[in-house]
This record gives structure tokens, C-alpha cells and sequence, in this order.
């Protein structure tokens, strides 16, 4: 027997056991992620559950249903940006994955729809939005208008969601497309903070009662707008104009059916359509000169090729790029934090120093297998220091810079210009340190990364006692080490002594540091190539 | 055909003693002993899992045996690296390069960790490149290249530092027909030079076309080697292959619906 097409209801029950699957198989892998999972889900829904019940305690106050447009319309902006960069972690929403089957459209896509509906992160949704109905709900006009807008501004989210990864398949799935995913992700978390502090600094002034007003302008216009607007028709019917509400509910519906259409035609497109990460043709990175084109800068033989190397795996590879832009992005958001809030310190530079200076950390396990080329040209003792030397070159051309930025940017803010020597000296020690530590740790205690794509994952799992141990003990390894100069330095600052001459103290200290620890590690890393090998493939 | 402690015979490129890898309780490498004569095109072959892997890991100093000792032209691998690991050339299978450097790049990169002066450096990434069909792809990024490219680059950089003996796994794993002909004439001008070729494989017919001697592994020990003619014994080197394994044949009783009415 040859089989007949599926039939379509075969079809949508088998999409959703799928999804049930795959959810199901991923959680097997390992008790701790089944854990980290339950945990998040719970945490999720909680704290989904915990806003939803605050902003139905709004309900009645001036301004509650602009707060519940503006949470709204955060949670479609969410659902829209998701996809771009969390594509390649979800294979349920990776529809090229199925073009080999015999599936007819609209069967796939209902069975897509429910499978998309199964799972966490609708529940959440649902939650949020009940809660962000009832702040502007008044009557039972209201309630029964929420019964259709909620679910509908549900279904809209998650529709909106799939319909752009099934848009933008091609370019997801494509390796260039990834790599651009991984860059979006991090502005969009960044932007996440940037649009929090804000949200803080007009509302949550501490001891004041909380003035909505400053939402109503933005939600005056949103409102309108779909799917929005299926989730304000409640507040509008509660009000007594029902036609509104009624004209708000179908421009949602209106909204659906389109992106329902449009994720149709996408599907339809990507069932015909060859394996996307094939048709993408691949640009050039422009003709290389060895050290010509603006690498003339770099010091002959091995450090110079090992720096090359490295500064391009910082823009170019993924993971690279996303540590040293996270570190960068993490000091940034804690100094506007601060500044915002009113504790901020030119002293705040030192993060920066400490945080770019631990990007020496596994180093070679940032290499993964390909290490096995470092492996096979290390031959001297000269060859493993300029290893090392070449890295650490690579780190400080642009830590240094971005800490006396930062500085000069604090310094600025904070007004507090006879801190900036001393402060950035200090920065400089750390990082001094930091690379000297992380220099040791790449070799005495390499790990590996996931052999998944995912930049954002920075261990494979099964080793959280080496990474536990390479994050704090290097961090308090370099603070213990920087004790002398910031013990100067409190001495100085506390008994009126002289606070500048860290500025001199500091990077000699640093230097001194890192060359000991460059050096300390050089002498073990060729006896252990093998093993740094080992450890270093990703899995 | 074993010898059980054999004095390192003076022309060979490889001598391999008493070699043993463990993996928790398996024995991925079991005791092997191998002699390659210096100056061969030598094929290893195996089936999967046979250890072949672990044996070249072992034999170019990325992976430190439990046990034994591997000789290049005389020097200990694990001894006295530095005797050894500017005379080989490698290209492993399983493990990755650099992929987010362009094919050139690469060349250069590997280059110059080996010390050659930079314009020497230049001028035999660009010929490599030609010679083995890069040159168009050459500033494309590896992560971009299909299979064949891959091997074709992994191979331009295991001969830039011209190496006397040459490691290879696997090389025409996955490679189109066209590419595989640049690789084989690429690696036969080499071995015409006199320089070794040791690789593994699973392409019979390759093996025979291309190797003048070859070594047989089977669970981690070598079961034949020597050359072509005298491993192979008058019948073709599949079925002295087949015959040395043990494989039984399997006649299919039990997929009788496969092909038949539907």
C-alpha cells in the first residue's frame, strides 16, 4: 500500500503531537534543563499572573486603560521581534523542516496555528492581556467584549509571530540570516532596557502616587491600531459606544485574517521552494592582503597572525561578537542605571575594565575544534607565549579604548573630574589583571561550548562546576589580585593622600600582571595541548 | 604479520608501537603496531568505529595516547613535538578550522603560525589556491564552502609549510567527483615528489587506484598491511576487505514486503 496524501485532520493532530514532542524530547535531554524549563514556565506565569493583577487593580484610576494599551503593544512588539531571534532554537516554528512531507496548505496551516498555541508562552500572554482588559473594563458590556477581544488578541500575537518567521524563513535559516539574528537580539534586549528606564524614571518615582498621564498621548493613537485595538474594544464598550468597539473588535479580526493570509502564502512559498540555507549565495569578505590594508599596525609573526585572527572572530563569529558586545552593552546599561538613579560613580569605569578584560576567560574553548590548528603549529615555548601575547594584544586594542571612553563619559556625567585619573587607573589595573587571570584560566581550565548554534549560550551543558569556577574565581582572582592598587587607592582617598599617581600605578600594575599571568599560563599550555583539544569541541 | 617489539626499521615514516586508547571501558585503539614505509601513497582503511580515527589523532599529536609510542622519520611525537610537528601535514575529519575567515585568510593565517616569511607565505596561498580550484571562492568566508571546498581548503592548508609526511582523514568523505580528482592530483604529485600520503578511507576503489600500500584496521588493531598487491592477493581489495572483517552476508529474508506489491 502506497500511501494518499494525509488527510487534514490526521495532518493537524500530527503538527501538534510534533510540537508536543519536540517539547517533551528537548526536556529529556537533561534533568537540569527540564528543571531550568518548569522553573521559567512557573517564574513566566507568575510574573505574567503578578502584572496582570496589578494592572487590574488599576482599574477605575485615570489613565488604566492607556496602561493597558502600552502593555498591549509591548507584548505585539515582543511576539513580532521574537522570531528573528529565536528562530534557529525553535524547530517547531521552522517550517522548511517539513517541505519533504506531502502536506496540503490550509491543513498545515491549522495544524501550525494550534501547535503554535501549545505551550507556555501563549498562556503567559493570555494572563497579561486578561489582566490588561480588566484595568480598562467597566460593566458588562466590557466583559463580554473581553470575551472575544482577548482570545482574539491572543491568537493575533501568535499568528503575527509565525507569520513573520515564516516571512523571513530564507533569510532565518540562511547563515548570514543568523548572524544578523544574533545582532538584533542584543539591540533588542538593549532597547528592552533602555524603554524600562524610561518607563522608571516617568513613573516609578519612589513616594509619589503613580500619574498615568504621560501614556496617554502614545495610547490615544495605538489603540486604534490592530490587534491593540480588539483588546481596548472592552474599556471603548465599557464607555457606552458600542459601534467603536464593534469597529475596534473587527479591524482585529480584519488584522488576523490578513496575517493568516500572509502566513499562508509564505507557507505555500516554502513548500515549493528548495532548502532555503542553500539558495542564499554567499558574499566575500573583500580580497585580504595578509598584514597590507590597514592591518600594518599588527607586530610581525605568530602574535600578529593570532591577533588578526581574533579581532576578526570579535566581529565576524557570532559568539565572539555577542560576548564582547554583551560585556560592552552590560556596563553601558548599568551606568545609564545609575545615572538615572542617582548613584552613579566615575569609579563605574572599573567594571568596564574587569568585564572586557574577561574576555580572556576560555579562550581556547571559544576556539572549539578548531583549535586543533593552534595545537598542531604550537612547537616552542616562544610559539606558546606569542599565542597568548597575540590574544591578550587583540583584547586590550579594544578594551582600552572603550574603558577611557567610558570614563571620559562618566567623568562628564558625574561632573566628577579629579575621580577620572585615579578611576581609570584603577580600570586599567583590572584589566590588567583580568587578562593575566583569564590567561591562566584558558589554559588550566578550558570548557566547552554548545555545539548548537545559539550564541547566547555560553557552556555545553554538564560542566557548571567549570564554569562556575571561571567566572567567579576569575573575577574574585582579579580583585584579589588589584587589592595593592585599590588599597592605595582608599588609603588615598580616605587619609586626603595623593589619588593620582594610580593613574601611573595602575596600568604598570596591569601590565605587570597580565605579562606574569601570559607568561605563567605560556609555560603550561604546550604540555596540555591534547587536552585543552579535548575539552575545547564543542558538544 | 605482527611483530611484537619491533626495532624501528631506519625507512620508515611511521612506526607505531603498542598503541592503546581507552574511552571509559572501551578500547577505541587496542595495542596497535604499524610500521609505514617513507616515500608510500599508503591507504588506511577499516570499517566505521575500526579506530582509525583515534590511531591518526594519536599518531599527529592531537589526542595523548594511553600507551604505546609513535615514531616521524625517527622523532617521538609525544616526546619531542618539536621535531615532529613541523614535518606533518593534517586534515582531521570531525574537527572545524576557522570558518569565519575567508579561504584565504586562512592560508595566511596557518602560514604564518608556521613562520614562513610573509611574501613566501602570499605566494604559495595563491598558487594552492589555483592549483586546487579556489581562487574564485577565495575571499568567501569557509563557513560558506560546500564539503568539497572544505577539504579542498583543509588540504591547502595541511601542504602550505611543505610537510614530509602527510595525514589525511577521511579526505574524500563527502567531495563531488570534480573536486576529488584536483585532491587526487593534487596529493599523487606530492607522493611523486617522495613525500609520504597516509590517509583513511572507506572507498575501496579509491584506496586501489590511488595507494601503493595499505594497512587494514579492524577493532583497534591492524589485521593486514603491506603493499597493494600482497594485501589484496589476486582478488579485488572489497572482497579481501569483506573476507578480513568477517562480514557475513545478508540475504534480506526479513524485508520481503520492500518491492513488492503495492
Amino acid at each position: 500500500m502506497s500511501a494518499a496524501p494525509p488527510e487534514g485532520r490526521q495532518v493537524v493532530r500530527a503538527l501538534v503531537s510534533l510540537k508536543l514532542r519536540l517539547l517533551r524530547n528537548g526536556l529529556r535531554r537533561s534533568p537540569g534543563r527540564a528543571a531550568v524549563y518548569v522553573l521559567g514556565t512557573a517564574a513566566g506565569l507568575l510574573l505574567a499572573a503578578g502584572l496582570a493583577f496589578g494592572l487590574a487593580l488599576l482599574n477605575g484610576r485615570a489613565g488604566a486603560g492607556d496602561a493597558a494599551v502600552m502593555v498591549t503593544f509591548a507584548l505585539v512588539i515582543g511576539w513580532a521581534a521574537v522570531p528573528l531571534f529565536l528562530f534557529a532554537s525553535d524547530e517547531s516554528a521552522d517550517p522548511t523542516r517539513l517541505t519533504m512531507l506531502p502536506l496540503r496548505p490550509r491543513p498545515l496551516l491549522c495544524g501550525s496555528v494550534l501547535a503554535a498555541l501549545t505551550g507556555p508562552g501563549p498562556a503567559v500572554a493570555l494572563v497579561l492581556l486578561t489582566g490588561a482588559a480588566v484595568a480598562g473594563a467597566h460593566g458588562p458590556a466590557s466583559a463580554a467584549t473581553a470575551v472575544i477581544g482577548v482570545p482574539l488578541t491572543v491568537l493575533s500575537v501568535v499568528t503575527l509571530s509565525r507569520a513573520v518567521a515564516a516571512g523571513n524563513a530564507r533569510l532565518l535559516s540562511s547563515r548570514r540570516g543568523k548572524d544578523f539574528a544574533i545582532f538584533g537580539g542584543l539591540l533588542f534586549a538593549l532597547l528592552v532596557q533602555v524603554a524600562n528606564l524610561s518607563f522608571q524614571s516617568t513613573l516609578g518615582r519612589p513616594g509619589e502616587s503613580l500619574d498615568l498621564s504621560p501614556f496617554a498621548p502614545f495610547a490615544a493613537v495605538l489603540r486604534w491600531v490592530p490587534p491593540v485595538s480588539a483588546l481596548d474594544a472592552a474599556r471603548t464598550a465599557g464607555e457606552g459606544h458600542h459601534a467603536l468597539a464593534l469597529l475596534q473588535l473587527a479591524a482585529g479580526a480584519a488584522l488576523l485574517a490578513l496575517l493568516l493570509r500572509w502566513w499562508l502564502g509564505s507557507l505555500q512559498q516554502l513548500m515549493v521552494t528548495a532548502d532555503a540555507s542553500t539558495l542564499e549565495a554567499a558574499r566575500g569578505v573583500g580580497p585580504s592582503g595578509g598584514r597590507s590594508r590597514g592591518w600594518g599596525f599588527l607586530p610581525a609573526g605568530r602574535a600578529g597572525a593570532v591577533m588578526q585572527r581574533h579581532l576578526r572572530y570579535a566581529w565576524r563569529e557570532p559568539r565572539a561578537k555577542a560576548a564582547v558586545f554583551t560585556s560592552i552593552g552590560m556596563t553601558l546599561v548599568l551606568c545609564v542605571l545609575s545615572l538615572i538613579q542617582g548613584w552613579s560613580s566615575v569609579y563605574l569605569v572599573v567594571m568596564a575594565g574587569m568585564f572586557l578584560g574577561l574576555q580572556m576567560v576560555n579562550l581556547f574553548g571559544m576556539d572549539g575544534s578548531a583549535f586543533w590548528m593552534v595545537a598542531a603549529t604550537l612547537v616552542t615555548p616562544a610559539d606558546a607565549r606569542d599565542e597568548l601575547r597575540g590574544r591578550a594584544y587583540a583584547v586590550l586594542l579594544y578594551a582600552v579604548p572603550v574603558t577611557a571612553l567610558l570614563g571620559l563619559v562618566l567623568a562628564t556625567a558625574t561632573g566628577d573630574w579629579a575621580g577620572f585619573a585615579p578611576a581609570l587607573g584603577l580600570a586599567l589595573s583590572v584589566l590588567g589583571c583580568a587578562i593575566g587571570v583569564g590567561a591562566l584560566f584558558s589554559v588550566v581550565a578550558p570548557y566547552a561550548m554548545p555545539a548548537d548554534g545559539n550564541p547566547m549560550r555560553n557552556a555545553a551543558p554538564g560542566q557548571s562546576g567549570l564554569t562556575l569556577l571561571n567566572t567567579f574565581g576569575s573575577m574574585v582572582g582579579v580583585l584579589l589580585l588589584t587589592l595593592p592598587v585599590g588599597g592605595y587607592l582608599a588609603w588615598a582617598l580616605a587619609d586626603g593622600g595623593p589619588a593620582w599617581p594610580v593613574l601611573l600605578l595602575g596600568p604598570l600594575y596591569g601590565a605587570g600582571a597580565a605579562a606574569l599571568g601570559v607568561r605563567l599560563a605560556a609555560g603550561r599550555l604546550l604540555g596540555r595541548l591534547p587536552e585543552i583539544l579535548a575539552k575545547a569541541v564543542e558538544r | 604479520m605482527q611483530a611484537s617489539a619491533p626495532p624501528p626499521s631506519p625507512g620508515a615514516a611511521v612506526s607505531i608501537h603498542n598503541l592503546w586508547k581507552r574511552f571509559g571501558r572501551q578500547a577505541a585503539v587496542a595495542g596497535l603496531n604499524l610500521e609505514l614505509p617513507a616515500g608510500a601513497f599508503i591507504g588506511l582503511v577499516g570499517p566505521n568505529g575500526a579506530g582509525k580515527t583515534t590511531t591518526l589523532s594519536m599518531t599527529t599529536g592531537l589526542l595523548r595516547p594511553d600507551e604505546g609510542t609513535v615514531l616521524i622519520h625517527g622523532a617521538d611525537v609525544w616526546a619531542d613535538p618539536v621535531a615532529v610537528k613541523a614535518r606533518i601535514g593534517i586534515l582531521p575529519e570531525g574537527l572545524r578550522m576557522f570558518e569565519r575567515l575567508s579561504g584565504r585568510e586562512l592560508l595566511q593565517y596557518n602560514g604564518r603560525l608556521r613562520g614562513l616569511p610573509g611574501a613566501e607565505v602570499d605566494r604559495r596561498t595563491e598558487e594552492l589556491l589555483g592549483v586546487l580550484d579556489l581562487t574564485a571562492d577565495a575571499d568567501k568566508l569557509v563557513a560558506d564552502y560546500s564539503t568539497g571546498m572544505r577539504k579542498k581548503i583543509g588540504l591547502a592548508a595541511a601542504l602550505l609549510h611543505n610537510p614530509d609526511v602527510l595525514f589525511l582523514d577521511e579526505p574524500f568523505e563527502g567531495v563531488d567527483p570534480v573536486s576529488a580528482q584536483t585532491i587526487r592530483g593534487v596529493l599523487k604529485r606530492y607522493a611523486a615528489a617522495g613525500s609520504t600520503v597516509v590517509f583513511s578511507s572507506h572507498v575501496m576503489e579509491l584506496v586501489e587506484q590511488l595507494c601503493d600500500w595499505v594497512a587494514v584496521v579492524n577493532a583497534g588493531q591492524v589485521i593486514a598491511h603491506g603493499p597493494l598487491d600482497e594485501v589484496r592477493g589476486g582478488r579485488s581489495l572489497h572482497a579481501a576487505f569483506l573476507e578480513l572483517i568477517g562480514v557475513r552476508e545478508d540475504d534480506g529474508q526479513a524485508l520481503g514486503w520492500l518491492g513488492g506489491d503495492r
